[in-house]
């Protein structure tokens, strides 16, 4: 084993809402049967996609919250909710400004600015100063957390496209590891917006049906929401303060850098994927052998997995890989933490999904894409979120012995 | 905890574009920035944010003799590419509602960043922010937290652009940049920033008086009170605002 050069960091619980469900009991259930959450978009196009919609309405926020509402404030406040004790706990152990907020996301409240704008075209009002504050801005959320919480440490939302949320992992142990805050609420949260299934459309990487991912039939993206929030310690502080029966689920690597290749296509031969993939399991201290399974970006279109595939063969080799868009649709902002959360669900049931719309197998990529879902003692799996400028990120997430 | 060095600063609004301007308060006509490093063809095409992102960078790189094309790279901004977003918007609201791909690339909170990586060829560390009036703040801290860890140098900015129409109706503030290379090491340090120290008892607006209330104001104010060799600036943050202390090398 490769020494470490970071120290490991624990979860100490964690949450998600996407198109698979809104618990971890449903998401886990219909990921390991291979049930897909694509469906039709619920707003009119003038053509045929499919988007990861999460499948229950989402609740209104409460009369003291409602300034706040979007359906990215819904998503928020849903995933949150069962997280509530454990922020709880981290306050009363920590302090309320010893606790930070760091999540990603690329939308913001987008969906309802939407719907203002479109109010307006047709002769409407234009909306108060104050939806800029409290729905738009990215801020919005956080004010929302801090009033739901009381936390009152650093805060923030990273906003880098798609890998948003996997560079808040990055960002919220770096806190940790400066000292700078004790517990960080880490994650992403981006709700279905009509201008990013359009804007991909725009670009042609746009699925007419479900997206395929390391298939030779793929065609592009399906457009996803969702939530995935966690909260992170330092993992001498966890033990101190926790029961023994808790998973003990651990972030152990993150690796960022940048591509600085095109602002939409990837390195063609995923030069800077390799570099993320290497700097991440150099952070966790483990060797391309340790690594049991690579929950791959994988969004389906020709460039992306074909780019992604080749750097995964060479720093991985054969190391089974699964793309969960075929399940969730790609949630952008979100995706990095949804899957992360979908990472843990491995890690904690010893189940790795099938890579949904893999058939066809793309017999040209150099990997080893699992075709069923397959059980097995998953200990450390590798994630990757990839985006618009090249920005990469890769974590490396894992199940203490 | 580790202290920021600050080895560099830049300015750029439409009526004081560049540092010393803003220092004299030496307004001039109002100007869009050159955002040279971009090149003809790009900054034809960069929005206003972009090309005041770029105009900083290039700036406070060069002030600190740091190589744009290595250094560790944070922006912040608490609205991101408004202007884009507005097009995009009214063009969702025209005949089939099909959007222009430039645009749509060119919407992210990290079009600026990404530009600036693919220009200069920058492989490294670059992120994006927003955190509404604490963007400030939240710069400071993410600066802090990847000097303890990597040390060498890493340029913050912060800008936003004039509000389109749709927002602007009852809310306007000036388009304004702002940038600063901090160093874990205090060569060539201007000034010593010691920051995190929560000031319950005070009230601090990211406001200023000539630009009006924008979330570049804070790191605005760091600016002077560095200029000024002033011995601490607040910054508005979640929570409480913070207490920056500043130190240098030889107070007048």
């Amino acid at each position: 084993m490769a020494p470490r050069t970071q120290p490991a960091l624990a979860i100490a619980d964690y949450s998600v809402s996407c198109a698979l469900g809104v618990t971890r009991a449903e998401v886990a259930e219909r990921l390991f049967a291979g049930h897909s959450g694509l469906v039709a978009p619920p707003f009119a196009l003038p053509f045929t996609t499919l988007c990861g919609l999460v499948p229950h309405p989402l609740a209104p926020l409460s009369k003291a919250f409602e300034r706040f509402e979007t359906r990215q404030a819904r998503l928020a406040y849903a995933t949150l909710a069962p997280l509530l004790p454990a922020i709880e706990s981290c306050v009363a152990r920590y302090g309320r400004q010893r606790v930070a907020v760091v999540l990603g996301s690329s939308n913001a409240g987008l969906d309802t600015t939407e719907r203002a704008f479109r109010e307006l075209a047709r002769g409407g009002k234009a909306p108060p100063a104050a939806s800029l504050h409290d729905q738009h801005a990215y801020s919005a959320v956080l004010a929302l957390i801090e009033a739901l919480t009381g936390v009152a440490g650093p805060m923030w939302f990273v906003s880098t496209a798609c890998s948003s949320s996997g560079k808040a992992f990055a960002s919220a142990a770096r806190l940790l590891r400066a000292g700078l805050a004790d517990a960080v609420l880490v994650g992403g949260v981006d709700a279905l917006c009509e201008m990013t299934v359009r804007g991909f459309r725009s670009l042609g990487v746009l699925a007419e049906g479900a997206c395929q991912p390391f298939s030779s039939e793929r065609s592009g993206i399906n457009i996803g929401e969702g939530a995935a929030f966690f909260v992170l310690e330092r993992e001498g502080d966890r033990a101190r303060g926790s029961s023994r029966d808790e998973p003990a689920l651990q972030l152990l690597g993150c690796g960022e850098g940048a591509d600085a290749h095109h602002m939409t296509a990837p390195h063609p031969q995923g030069d800077g994927a390799e570099r993320v993939m290497r700097a991440a399991l150099a952070q966790a201290g483990l060797d391309a052998s340790q690594i049991d399974l690579v929950n791959a970006h994988g969004t389906a279109t020709d460039q992306g997995d074909s780019s992604e595939a080749l750097a995964i063969a060479r720093v991985l080799g054969s190391a089974p890989v699964v793309s969960t868009k075929g399940y969730t649709g790609h949630a952008l902002g979100a995706a990095g933490a949804i899957e992360a959360a979908l990472c843990l669900l491995t890690l904690e049931h010893g189940v790795a999904p099938a890579s949904l719309g893999s058939a066809p197998l793309d017999t040209a990529l150099p990997i080893r894409v699992l075709q069923a879902s397959t059980r097995n003692d998953y200990k450390h799996v590798l994630s990757n979120s990839f985006a618009f400028g090249g920005s990469n990120v890769s974590l490396v997430l894992g199940r203490r012995a | 905890m580790t202290s920021l060095h600050v080895r560099a600063m830049a300015v750029w609004t439409a009526r004081y574009p560049s540092l010393a301007a803003w220092r004299e308060r030496a307004a001039s006509e109002p100007s869009t920035p050159a955002a040279a490093i971009l090149g003809a063809r790009a900054r034809g095409r960069a929005s206003m944010l972009t090309r005041m992102i770029s105009e900083v960078a290039t700036t406070a790189t060069q002030a600190a003799s740091v190589e744009l094309a290595r250094v560790a790279l944070i922006v912040g901004s608490a609205y991101g590419e408004m202007e884009t977003t507005s097009q995009l918007l009214t063009m969702m609201s025209e005949g089939d509602g099909a959007l222009s791909p430039a645009r749509f690339q060119s919407s992210v909170h990290n079009a600026a960043a990404g530009l600036l990586s693919i220009t200069t060829g920058n492989q490294g560390f670059s992120t994006c922010l927003a955190a509404g009036d604490a963007t400030a703040a939240a710069l400071l801290f993410e600066a802090q937290a990847w000097l303890a860890e990597h040390g060498g140098e890493v340029l913050i900015i912060l800008a936003e652009e004039h509000l389109p129409e749709f927002f602007a109706h009852n809310e306007t503030f000036e388009a304004a940049a702002a940038a600063l290379v901090l160093s874990a090491s205090p060569e060539q340090a201007l000034a010593t920033l010691a920051p995190g120290q929560p000031a319950p008892d005070e009230i601090v607006r990211a406001e200023h008086p000539e630009l009006g209330r924008t979330p570049v104001a804070p790191l605005l104010a760091l600016v002077d009170a560095v200029s000024d060799q002033k011995s601490e600036v607040l910054v508005p943050a979640f929570g409480a605002p913070l207490r920056i202390a500043l130190r240098y090398k030889a107070p007048r």
